[in-house]
This record gives C-alpha cells, sequence and structure tokens, in this order.
C-alpha cells in the first residue's frame, strides 16, 4: 500500500496553512494533490459593503508580500472606470514602489528556497539583502509590509529621498551579481538539489496555464509589463529574462536575473522622474459600468475584475491571482520526483494561498 | 586496579563528567559558528544546558504502556552505549583491559543511530517512520567507507586497539582513513550536506519527532554525547602522543576534538542538504573510494 | 567557492541581528497609531467613512462628538490621515505598545461643539475650507450661516425668506421664527 504523507496544514515547509497530500512508493512520488481554503477571509464579499477608499485599504490584506500589487492594480481597474488620468510623477512613485516590491518578494522566495534545501547561510543573506529593500519601502511609505501608497488617481506619498532608493538598490544589484547569483548557480549542493529537478515542460506550461516566472522558466516569454505596458513601464528599459529548461534551477535563474531588472527598471524611473503633482482628487466618482485590469505581480498575472453601479460601493470585486493559475502545475513536477524534492517543488512556484483564498 | 580505572574512564574521564559538559559545549560551538557564519548572534553559552533542564522539566504525553517502555528504554540505551563508547577512547594508550578495543568501540558507536532507527519506528509518527527508515539507509551507507577505513588502519598498524592503531598506523594509510572517518561524522551528527535524516523542512525532526518532554532530552543528551564519541575517535586516532605525560595527551585530545567541531561546522554552514540518494550515492561511491585506496596502501605497504 | 566569501564577511563584519528586547528605530515616515487633535476636528466623520477596519468611529451627540479609536482594530493604512480636511487627524512616528485584550487600548476623544455666536447652545463646527471643498462657491450669506446652530440658521432662513416678502413681515410682531 502506498502511504499518503499529508505535508500541512502546519509543516515547516510551508509559509502558509495549506495542505499537500503526497502519495509515495518509497521515496517516490507517484501522485500528489494540493487543498486550499484554509485563509479564506470573504475579501470579495466584504469589498461589496465598503467604499472604493476603504476597499482598496482592503485589497492590500488580501497578500502579506505583495501588498501593493493588489492596490495597484485595483486603483487601476477604478481609474478606467472613472476615466481619471494619473499624473506623470505618480506613474514613476508606482513603479518604483512596485519593483521594490517584486526585489523584496523574490529575495523572500530566494531565501525560502535556500532554508528548503537545508541552506541556511544562503538564506540569511538573501535576506539580509531583503532587509534593505523593506528599509527603503519603509523610508517611502512608513510601513515594511502594507505600503498604502496607491490611491485611484495617483500616490498618497511622494518619494521624499529618491538618493536613498539608488544607493539602497545599487547596493542590492552588485551583491546580488556579485555574490548571490554566483553561488546560487555554481554551488556543487544547490545545483544537486535544484537542476533537473521538478521539470515543467513548455507544452504543460501552455497546458496549464502557468503565468509569471513560472511560464518564463518553461520558456514562455510572457510579462504584462512588456506586452501590454502600464503606468510608465513604455517609457523604461528592461529585459525579460526566459530559461528553456522548466525545472526549479531555471526558475532560481529567471528569478535571479529579476531582481538585477528590477534594480534597472527603479534606478532608470528615480532619473527619469518628472517633478509635479502625484495625488489625484480625494473622491473620485465612479460611473456605473464594469471593468478588468491585469498587471506583473511578483508571481505573475495579477487579474481584477470591477463592477459598479454609480454609487461609492463596487457591486463585485473579483481576484485572479497569479497563485490561482500556478497551482496544478505542482502535479506534474513532482510526480516520479522524490519526497524530499517535495517541498522546493511546490515553492518553486512561489505560491502565495493566502492570496489565492482570499 | 582495572576496575578502578575502567569507572574513572566511565564516570570522570573522558566519561560521564568530561563528555557531558563537552558535548554541549560543542553543541553550543557548532550553532554558535553556524550563526557567526550568517551573520547572527547565535546562542548564549549555557543554551544546550538549558535546553536539556527544561526538556527534563517537562511533563511527558501520556503513551500506551509498551510504547512508553520503549520510547524511554530506547535513548537510555543510546545515551548508555554512547557513554561506553566515549569511556574506551584511549587518551591513555596502553591503559590495559577493554580500554581501545575497536571492535568494541565501534559496535557501541552503532548502537546509538540503531536506536534511533528503532525508537523512530516504535513512536509510530509518520515522519518519524520516514526518518527512521533514512536514519537505516544511511547508516548502511556511510557504514560501508567508514568500515573500510576502520579495517584499512587495523590492517596497517597489524592491531585491534585502538591505542596500538593509533600508535603504529602508517601515515599515508591514516590520512586517507581520517578523511574517510570524517566525511562520515556529519550524517551521524545530522550536519549538512548528510542531514537528510532530520530535515526538517520535509520530515519534522526525523525519527525523534513524537518524542516529548524527558524523553527528547535522553536524545538531546545521546546527540551530545555523539559529538564528544565521534570527534573523539578521531582525534584520538589523528594525533596521538604517547610518550607525553597525561595533561599533554589531554590537552591534544580537547584540542583536536574542538578543531574538528569547528571544521564540521563550518562545512555545515557552506552547504545545502543532499537527498537520500544523492547522500547514499556520495557515500557509496567517493566515501568508499578513498576508505578503498587507504586499504589499498595500506597492503601495498604491508 | 562563493559561499565562502559570503560566510568570511560575515564573520568578518560580526552579527547583523539585534539581541532581544533590542529593535532598530522605525524609519521617520513610520505609520503609527493615529491620534486626533480635537481643536481642529469638524466632526464631519470623513475619517469614520474611509477606515478599513472600523477602528474609527465618529458618534454625533448633541452638544459633542465622541470620536473613539481602537488601534487593535487599526491596520495603521495612513487614510484618515490622508483624508482629512483639516489635518486634525496625526499618527505616530513609532510602535504602539502592545495589548493583551481586543479593546483594551480604545481611546475617545470628545469634539465638544462650539457655542453659537446668536443663542449660544452647541453648534456643528464647520470650516470655510472644507465647506468651499464640498459646495464649490460659497457665497457671503452662507459663510455667515455655517456658524450657526441649527436651530438660529433655520430661523435665520425663516427671516431671509420673510424679508423677501417686504412689506409683509413689518407687521409687529415679536417674531419667534416659527
Amino acid at each position: 500500500m502506498s502511504p499518503v504523507i499529508t505535508m500541512g496544514p502546519f509543516h515547516p515547509a510551508l509559509e502558509e496553512p495549506y495542505k499537500i497530500d503526497v502519495v509515495c512508493e518509497g521515496e517516490h512520488v507517484t501522485d500528489a494533490s494540493i487543498r486550499v481554503g484554509f485563509n479564506f477571509r470573504a475579501i470579495e464579499w466584504l469589498a461589496e459593503r465598503k467604499n472604493y477608499t476603504a476597499d482598496i485599504a482592503l485589497f492590500e490584506h488580501v497578500c502579506g508580500i505583495c501588498s501593493n500589487v493588489h492596490t495597484l492594480c485595483l486603483s487601476r481597474a477604478i481609474e478606467t472606470l472613472a476615466g481619471i488620468e494619473v499624473p506623470e510623477r505618480a506613474q514613476y512613485i508606482r513603479v518604483v514602489v512596485a519593483e521594490a516590491e517584486r526585489l523584496h518578494s523574490h529575495l523572500l522566495w530566494a531565501g525560502i528556497a535556500c532554508e528548503l534545501i537545508g541552506f541556511e547561510t544562503l538564506f540569511m543573506a538573501c535576506f539580509g539583502l531583503r532587509e534593505k529593500i523593506m528599509d527603503v519601502l519603509e523610508a517611502i511609505s512608513g510601513n515594511r509590509v502594507n505600503y498604502a501608497m496607491n490611491r485611484p488617481g495617483g500616490v498618497n506619498r511622494d518619494i521624499a529621498d529618491p538618493g536613498a532608493v539608488l544607493a539602497a538598490v545599487r547596493a542590492i544589484a552588485d551583491a546580488t551579481s556579485k555574490q548571490l547569483i554566483p553561488v546560487l548557480t555554481t554551488d556543487a549542493t544547490v545545483r544537486a538539489r535544484c537542476a533537473g529537478v521538478g521539470v515543467l515542460t513548455r507544452a504543460d506550461a501552455i497546458a496549464y496555464g502557468a503565468v509569471g516566472p513560472t511560464a518564463r522558466a518553461s520558456g514562455l516569454p510572457q510579462d504584462i509589463r512588456a506586452s501590454a505596458p502600464y503606468e510608465a513601464y513604455d517609457r523604461l528599459l528592461f529585459e525579460v529574462p526566459v530559461r528553456q529548461e522548466g525545472d526549479v534551477f531555471a526558475r532560481v535563474v529567471v528569478r535571479a536575473l529579476e531582481i538585477l531588472e528590477s534594480c534597472r527598471i527603479i534606478e532608470q524611473a528615480i532619473e527619469q522622474m518628472p517633478a509635479g503633482p502625484f495625488r489625484g482628487d480625494d473622491y473620485p466618482k465612479v460611473p456605473a459600468g464594469e471593468v478588468c485590469s491585469r498587471i506583473e505581480g511578483p508571481r505573475g498575472e495579477v487579474f481584477y475584475y470591477v463592477a459598479s453601479d454609480g454609487s461609492d460601493t463596487p457591486t463585485r470585486v473579483r481576484v485572479r491571482t497569479p497563485t490561482f493559475a500556478n497551482m496544478p502545475t505542482a502535479r506534474p513536477m513532482v510526480l516520479g520526483q522524490t519526497f524530499a524534492d517535495v517541498p522546493l517543488i511546490q515553492a518553486s512556484l512561489d505560491p502565495c494561498y493566502s492570496c489565492t483564498d482570499r | 586496579m582495572t576496575v578502578v580505572r575502567g569507572l574513572i574512564s566511565l564516570l570522570v574521564f573522558p566519561g560521564a563528567l568530561f563528555a557531558l559538559p563537552a558535548g554541549w559545549f560543542m553543541m553550543w560551538l557548532q550553532r554558535k559558528i553556524n550563526a557567526r557564519a550568517q551573520g547572527r548572534i547565535g546562542p548564549p553559552f549555557f543554551q544546550p544546558f538549558f535546553d536539556f533542564v527544561k526538556l527534563l522539566a517537562k511533563e511527558p504525553v501520556v503513551r500506551p504502556r509498551l510504547q512508553g517502555f520503549l520510547m524511554t528504554v530506547l535513548p537510555l540505551a543510546a545515551v548508555a552505549s554512547t557513554l561506553g563508547a566515549i569511556a574506551l577512547l584511549p587518551v591513555f594508550p596502553k591503559a590495559g583491559g577493554f580500554s581501545g578495543d575497536l571492535v568494541l568501540l565501534v559496535s557501541l558507536i552503532e548502537v546509538g543511530p540503531l536506536c534511533a532507527v528503532l525508537g523512530g519506528f516504535v513512536s509510530r509518527s509518520l515522519y518519524g517512520g520516514i526518518g527512521a527508515s533514512r536514519e537505516a539507509v544511511l547508516t548502511l551507507a556511510y557504514n560501508v567507507p567508514f568500515l573500510i577505513a576502520l579495517f584499512a588502519l587495523v590492517a596497517s598498524a597489524g592491531s585491534f586497539s585502538l591505542a596500538g592503531v593509533a600508535l603504529a598506523a602508517a601515515w599515508p594509510v591514516r590520512v586517507l582513513a581520517l578523511i574517510a572517518l570524517v566525511a562520515c561524522i556529519p550524517v551521524k551528527l545530522h550536519l549538512n550536506p548528510f542531514s537528510a535524516a532530520s530535515a526538517e523542512q520535509e520530515i519534522y525532526a526525523g525519527s525523534t519527532t513524537e518524542y516529548d518532554g524527558p524523553r527528547l532530552a535522553l536524545w538531546e543528551l545521546a546527540h551530545a554525547l555523539e559529538w564528544v564519541a565521534l570527534t573523539g575517535l578521531v582525534a584520538s586516532l589523528a594525533f596521538p602522543v604517547a610518550d607525553a605525560a597525561w595533561p599533554v595527551r589531554v590537552v591534544v585530545f580537547v584540542a583536536v576534538s574542538v578543531a574538528l567541531v569547528v571544521v564540521l561546522s563550518f562545512a555545515a554552514a557552506s552547504t545545502a542538504r543532499l537527498k537520500l540518494a544523492q547522500t547514499a550515492r556520495w557515500f557509496l561511491l567517493c566515501g568508499s573510494g578513498i576508505a578503498l585506496s587507504a586499504l589499498v596502501v595500506a597492503f601495498v605497504r604491508l | 567557492m562563493n559561499i565562502l566569501n559570503i560566510i568570511t564577511g560575515n564573520v568578518a563584519r560580526g552579527p547583523q541581528t539585534v539581541r532581544f528586547p533590542g529593535r532598530e528605530a522605525p524609519a521617520a515616515a513610520y505609520r503609527g497609531s493615529v491620534t486626533m487633535d480635537a481643536a481642529k476636528c469638524l466632526a464631519c466623520g470623513i475619517c469614520d467613512y474611509v477606515c478599513v477596519s472600523r477602528a474609527i468611529a465618529v458618534t454625533p451627540g448633541a452638544a459633542s462628538c465622541e470620536w473613539t479609536y481602537d488601534p487593535g482594530r487599526c491596520t495603521y493604512c495612513g487614510r484618515c490621515v490622508d483624508h482629512c480636511p483639516v489635518a486634525a487627524v496625526t499618527q505616530a512616528g513609532d510602535r504602539g505598545d502592545s495589548y493583551a485584550r481586543s479593546g483594551a487600548q480604545r481611546a475617545t476623544v470628545t469634539v465638544p461643539y462650539p457655542a453659537c455666536p446668536q443663542c449660544g447652545r452647541p453648534a456643528m463646527p464647520y470650516n470655510e475650507a472644507v465647506l468651499g471643498a464640498a459646495f464649490g462657491d460659497v457665497s457671503a450669506e452662507l459663510r455667515e450661516r455655517i456658524h450657526l446652530c441649527e436651530r438660529c440658521r433655520r430661523r435665520a432662513t425663516t427671516a431671509a425668506l420673510k424679508a423677501n416678502f417686504g412689506a409683509a413681515a413689518e407687521t409687529g410682531r415679536s417674531d419667534d421664527g416659527r
């Protein structure tokens, strides 16, 4: 009889409560399933009962890592519905905060991946770098996690000290290219754990509808920032790293390169940022109608649908998080692998089940 | 006289009175070095001792009588056998008696992992079972180079006594064999890169997952004693100082043991954890290769 | 052997962590717990309106307004500070104390209504700038009346209406507004 090994809902390998049932023959995985829903907070239901300003603060709490992505996507949906133009300075500030958030999310993920293969020294190195960008975000917004930067029509706060942001970003780019990437790509034990493990083929990535770094590591050059630029991304130069291998190692490399690209984007945005107003109206009038909005979060495409009846409260807000799209790809990845690989493979999606549960 | 000496080596040095604080010190040193390598402050000096006392003070979970009995006896057996192995270490060569009998020493050292395997299965936890089976596979894997290396030393020295080996083994054989022996230590101590048996991100604490309170404290004790026994085994083989006075021997023994802890800690801090199959393959190919070359050198020189 | 560079760097630099209970000071822009200046407050209730977690509750009464704040419910998003029309709401620059029971830190500020310049009864506070933001151009007459209590304002409106009737108002009757 094949034993079912249950990981979770509370397990050292999982950042949040969810559950992975792994069917094993010895150490080999023959089947796996993921159960989510432990973090359901009825956020979409609550959104239909609160006004737009409160809703933006509400959707900040969908995710504990990429809070800015959600407020940005919702703000953009409201702006499209109400026909509000965002001041140019606000567009650049939004890009800076979004990319800083991507930096901290990717560094957090790299740290956790190292922790899952038992490499605590590298985990501390990643989190030490992440602390730098967290300090920058706290200096800009006043909080380490929930930045409360976006409002319909602009941002709540200006970047008071662009020099400090530039210095921190340059330090991170330097440490990433000189310390982190060499270790992650050449260390024998890291390669032994990551290379060839948890392969998601290009065909599978298309069939399962993978998004974000997971898709890009399987050879799909897919990035909303490049294909449908929003805010100031059409005025900034950056590359979309793509790898063909589709294994955990490719996902490590794609995210490591994205850290460097984000640093490049922030440097350009700070240098190009024009002076001018950055806030919009306090209370925009939202007419009746419905709208879709999508942006590229650290984990992939974030999709919002907002329907309005013309009052100050939306009639429906629907969120589709990147993890919802990436979650099913975990199964083809773990089949045939060993049990020891399961924590790393499921983490290589950079899953955020709290977002998915909402 | 032999009985008194035996009791002293079991209870005083290198036995309980020395080995307990030394084990806690080595555990602290490993954690401290690991912390410093990662840029952390690390635990206070008495932390392993505090942990032990805290676990002892906890009320044990009520278990079925047989299971509770086994879960107490197995860690006790591990503690007792490891303590016995330490007592056999030939810090004072030519001590006589069983002191330094290699066969007895190796079998006593092996009792600890065996108890851990049994203890994992007895605890009836799924993760304990996986940890126990991993422990069993690894024990088989590392014992190949471990035993071959010891056998090479024995062949080179022509003696089954540790003291004899320490004094007589040829240096080329000894260096190769010691490399193979040192490589086996991380498996027993659950250190990176060979810590698959207690991979917390996969199977919590492995075979000791279900243990609690005083029973876990016993495992911790056995673990601390294993540090002393294994580093001591290598130390007594690496630098025999037969002609010196006994304080010099003690100092050399302790210094080499601590140096070994430092080396192992840095090695653990700079590696990721290998998977079970990778670890087993490493020991069966690389580890055994080194040990076999020691054996070949030993026979060629004969 | 790149990892050795990281390790030797870490050993050479010394620990980067802080020993408990020490902690780094928060950033200058830190969004801490919310305080309110009753002297500036207009009791407009915008902070209540934008508060996502109902940490702020504004309850208007007859002679004063109760402004209640519970840090235990607050998400420290700062929307109340951003939206306050008269900058009466501010956020502390440091982290608040921890608490054991829900609602243990709830604080209430009473905003007394100023006296009506005509009758002396409590009148809802108003602010010209806010009135302008809400209703656009404010006429001189309206500007005069915003400081009156509800009763006196109604009376003034009635008086103005009656004045439109010209001589009809000159009846010599004492006018108490009814």
